[in-house]
């Protein structure tokens, strides 16, 4: 039996760059933060997100591209809860299961950059799927 | 009759624009568990502040709250 992290799909299909750039450019309005790209970060990012989002990826892949995706910190503010979001909400899209709650807070301490590889590995392995 | 077990990976449960609402939605609510500054690219290492067991019920409560608030497609 495959587990959750091995889960392949277009899991990021819904979140084209446009999305990315209204979720963030949102954030920023509610926070009352500066919505702008940074000088190095947005571009390599942008270029991407745009080659990949629609890629068929694991579940486990998909989680990574979206911790590189932080990383590479495309905007000036914001850009944890943004990548972290797109994670958190990507278990919607499966049933809700018992194990929903778990995943979804795993996903975005993940992306945050605050589970260890090792770590999300254990939690995901533990959610089996068809 | 036997209920039927819920599927993780199984979709589609809500449409594009609705995804993106609650995307949204979502990253608004966790806006103060972040450092507004880009933390992970200086340092490389991320900060998320923790939101302990209350955080999780909250979850788990927002998880099933969607439950309800689905239309069958």
């Amino acid at each position: 039996m495959n587990s959750l992290g091995d889960k392949l799909d277009q899991w990021l299909a819904a979140f084209d760059w446009e999305a990315v750039t209204a979720m963030n450019a949102g954030l920023c309005a509610k926070t009352g933060s500066l919505h702008r790209p940074t000088s190095d970060g947005h571009e390599p990012c942008r270029a991407k997100w745009i080659a990949c989002y629609r890629n068929e990826m694991s579940f486990r892949e998909t989680l990574e591209f979206l911790k590189a995706s932080h990383r590479l910190a495309p905007f000036c503010f914001n850009n944890g809860n943004t990548f972290a979001a797109i994670a958190r909400t990507l278990i919607l899209q499966m049933d809700l299961s018992a194990s929903a709650a778990l995943v979804r807070s795993a996903a975005g301490h993940y992306v945050a950059g605050v589970l260890r590889d090792d770590e999300l590995d254990a939690i995901l392995s533990q959610v089996p799927v068809d | 009759m036997e209920k039927e077990e819920p599927t993780p990976g199984k979709k589609p449960r809500f449409t594009k624009e609705e995804l993106l609402a609650l995307a949204l939605e979502d990253a608004v609510a966790i806006s103060d568990r972040f450092a507004r500054e880009p933390v992970l690219a200086r340092t490389g290492k991320g900060y998320y502040k923790s939101a302990g067991v209350e955080g999780l019920k909250e979850d788990i409560a927002y998880l099933k709250s969607l439950e309800s608030r689905e239309q069958p497609r």
